[in-house]
């Protein structure tokens, strides 16, 4: 194989496993940051449900990590300090919640860990947004930044969506957000599609198409839950789409607009180890990862 | 003002303190916790159970925060040390990456089943968790010492014009100092272990409470750290000898020699001048250096002026650090003996005095297992990767602002949580026992 296709190869199994990560957390991300608004007998039930299945989520993070750092260490170093602040507080707010949660349960469910717990899991979807949208921004180099597209960022789509989520309750609403979901989710490619054949579209838009992403994979957890598995199977879909187009219209500078895949990769030898170790440990855990997500499911069920 | 360069050093040296108090209480407790539950099963004496169930408590919660503690420094390396990840980065990268694979999967996949599966699974599968768990932190373990192992003795690699080609990945996981610096790691978790549960049987002797629970876990921390603390003196030698072969510039600081000489004499104390290159006021044991570090009489040692000033650590923090290391050993050697004599005359659970010093000596492990590090990590300076990347050509090219604030949050969130809150609910699961058990 050519260094480029092993590059392809790696940054592939990476999709996945960051895909993973996204599947298992990010619904409960959003249920922990809903918290306070549920019966003290959801709470725990969230929380207790969580708690066993916390560890392997970070786990798939700590993967993706590693697998940057060990397939794109070029890339790698360069996205992080570009995103520096971002990042900081990103692992400082997932340190929070891991504690929150542990002490959550230690405390039973005591008000202020809960609050910790709901504060942080927001601050990491934000965050998570956030780092999106300047990573994305970092791929271009025409766009212009004012005070006015900073806010956009801090202000962006996930924050509106979420919000607006979690002040509806009844089942005709969630529909009724779902509804709106997908019909953003239709703009986002539209406008994935404009950012990348003009150049003069702004952060604000690649903000809301991550943003808007990311909601809608949130959504899940707060519209019913009979039908989950097939939304989830859509949005999924959908963001696959989103990063496979991302992907195609930036190729092959990937990490930000100076540097290529290439440029970014490891050397053969690391990225050939990296890969085997993979394709003969990965599918076994996926099995038991896709095993223990039942007692998530079953949590979700007792919710509803 | 701080340059950017020892801001970044300060802020990973913060995270990284924090970080390895964790998984080294948790590999302690994972081994204690298999041995205990074997007994139990064997046995079915609820002493056992009971102290099964209570300290199960405490490595969910260390274990806890290792994995978010741990997080943090994989995202450091990036921001932080960006040009250490773009160097290294293909070395140490895929032994992260097999860290993953074979140990952090493991861990995860068994601990929820571990912690939360008693009297909901089989009692056997869930010993099989227990051993698996184990498995899992052993492992890790031996991964990151690889690594940095690596980065105190690379092997296996050429390195040309910043670039690192790797020709044999065995040589590059086992090299010179793995094995060594491995064994040495495991043996300071398992003793910073048995004090810290020496110390909570010995505080529940003192009130009076669990009495059975207590008088077998003291017990146990005692034959623990007669069996460890000889065996770490012994693998502390070779570790000694190792350094000197390899990085006889670090075997320099920690003996404070500035001048190569033979016999060299052991400096017991000394008041560092780096600036003058020189000690003053040393208290010193004529060619005792040579004989620890040459095992010979008149061995030569390498002195620090070898080099220039400039590729020299600083020598204060790592001659101190390495007293303070080797004076808490015979402090908790000690502290054994005089337990086992206890034992032997059947005063052990009544000496009060006694239970009192096991207190006091709770945390002595841990600060051991720290300066340890530091000695290690602080005599490679300024070296990243000995001999070959320097410490200033792996800091990140970001803001000195950005580094401050990081630093500052960081601060602020690490003594909030695991300084606070980590201790008052460690503190709480104790003070409460495994009540209702």
């Amino acid at each position: 194989m050519t260094h480029e296709t092993l590059a392809l190869v790696w940054l592939g199994i990476l999709c996945l496993t960051l895909f993973n990560y996204l599947l298992h957390d990010s619904s409960w991300l959003v249920a922990c940051a809903y918290l306070p608004f549920l019966s003290k007998e959801k709470q725990k039930t969230i929380v207790t449900g969580l708690m066993p299945l916390w560890d392997i989520n970070q786990t798939w993070l700590v993967f993706t990590l590693a697998g940057l750092y060990a397939g794109f260490s070029k890339g790698f170093a360069l996205v992080m300090q570009t995103l520096y602040l971002p990042m900081i507080y990103l692992f400082l707010l997932m340190m929070c919640r891991g504690a929150s949660l542990e002490f959550t349960i230690k405390t039973k469910l005591k008000r202020s860990w809960v609050a910790a717990l709901a504060l942080s899991s927001a601050g990491i979807l934000v965050t998570l947004a956030i780092a999106l949208a300047l990573f994305v921004d970092s791929l271009h180099t025409s766009t212009e930044h004012s005070l006015f597209l900073q806010l956009g960022y801090w202000c962006g789509g996930f924050i509106v969506f979420l919000l607006f989520a979690l002040t509806r309750r009844s089942p005709a609403q969630q529909t009724k957000l779902l509804a709106i979901m997908t019909v953003l989710s239709a703009l986002s490619f539209l406008l994935i599609y404009i950012r990348y054949f003009s150049v003069s579209l702004s952060p604000v838009a690649t903000a809301f198409i991550f943003c808007t992403g990311i909601a809608t994979l949130c959504s899940n957890i707060i519209i019913p839950i009979q039908k989950r598995q097939v939304r989830q199977r859509l949005t999924l879909g959908f963001l696959f789409a989103c990063a496979l187009l991302l992907v195609s219209f930036s190729y092959p500078y990937l990490f930000t607009a100076k540097m290529s895949i290439l440029m970014a990769a490891s050397s053969k030898q690391s990225l050939a180890v990296c890969i085997t170790a993979s394709l003969i440990m990965l599918p076994l855990l996926f099995i038991v990862n896709k095993r223990f997500s039942t007692v998530y499911k079953t949590k979700l069920n007792e919710l509803s | 003002m701080l340059s950017l360069l020892t801001l970044s050093r300060l802020q990973f040296a913060v995270t990284i303190t924090f970080h390895i108090l964790y998984p080294a209480i948790s590999i302690g407790l994972a081994t204690y916790l298999l041995i205990v539950e074997g007994l139990w099963l064997k046995t079915r004496q609820h002493r056992y159970y009971l102290s099964a169930r209570f300290f199960t408590k405490l490595l969910a919660l260390t274990f806890g925060m290792g994995i978010i503690s741990g997080l943090a420094m994989e995202f450091q390396l990036g921001t932080n040390w960006g040009g250490f990840s773009a160097i290294v980065g293909p070395v140490l990268g895929v032994l992260f990456i097999l860290e993953a694979l074979s140990a952090f999967f493991i861990e995860a996949t068994f601990l929820g089943f571990m912690l939360f599966g008693w009297h909901k699974i089989n009692e056997k599968f869930h010993f099989f968790c227990t051993f698996m768990v184990w498995v899992g932190v052993s492992l890790s373990a031996f991964w990151i010492l690889a690594a940095n192992s690596w980065m105190q003795t690379p092997a296996g690699v050429t390195f040309t014009r910043h670039h690192f080609d790797v020709n044999n990945w065995w040589r590059v996981i086992l090299n010179p100092s793995t094995v060594l610096r491995y064994s040495h790691m495991m043996l300071a978790a398992y003793i910073a272990t048995a004090m810290l549960i020496a110390a909570i049987a010995c505080y529940y002797l003192k009130q009076k409470r669990y009495p059975d629970l207590a008088r077998f876990n003291l017990r146990f921390a005692l034959v623990t750290l007669i069996v460890c603390l000889p065996l770490q003196i012994i693998l502390g030698d070779a570790v000694g000898l190792e350094v000197h072969d390899h990085q006889p510039i670090k075997t320099a600081a920690i003996e404070g020699l500035w001048h190569t000489t033979k016999g060299a004499p052991l400096v017991l104390f000394a008041k560092i001048n780096q600036a003058k290159q020189r000690n003053e006021m040393a208290i010193t044991i004529p060619h005792l250096a040579s004989v620890i570090n040459t095992h010979q009489w008149n061995g030569k040692l390498v002195g620090l002026t070898s080099v220039k000033p400039a590729l020299q650590p600083p020598v204060a923090p790592v001659f101190y650090s390495f007293r303070i290391m080797v004076g808490l050993g015979f402090v908790m050697l000690g502290f054994t003996l005089y337990g086992l004599k206890l034992w032997r005359q059947g005063r052990l659970t009544t000496a009060s005095g006694y239970h009192r010093l096991s207190m006091l000596l709770a945390p002595s492990g841990l600060i051991a297992l720290i300066t340890g590090w530091y000695t290690a990590e602080i005599g490679r300076q300024p070296w990243v990767v000995y001999g070959l990347v320097k410490t200033s050509d792996a800091v990140s090219h970001v803001t000195y602002a950005k580094v401050a604030q990081g630093f500052v949050v960081i601060l602020i969130t690490y003594g909030v949580l695991f300084g606070f809150y980590f201790m008052r609910y460690a503190l709480r699961t104790i003070t409460k026992g495994p009540q209702g058990e």
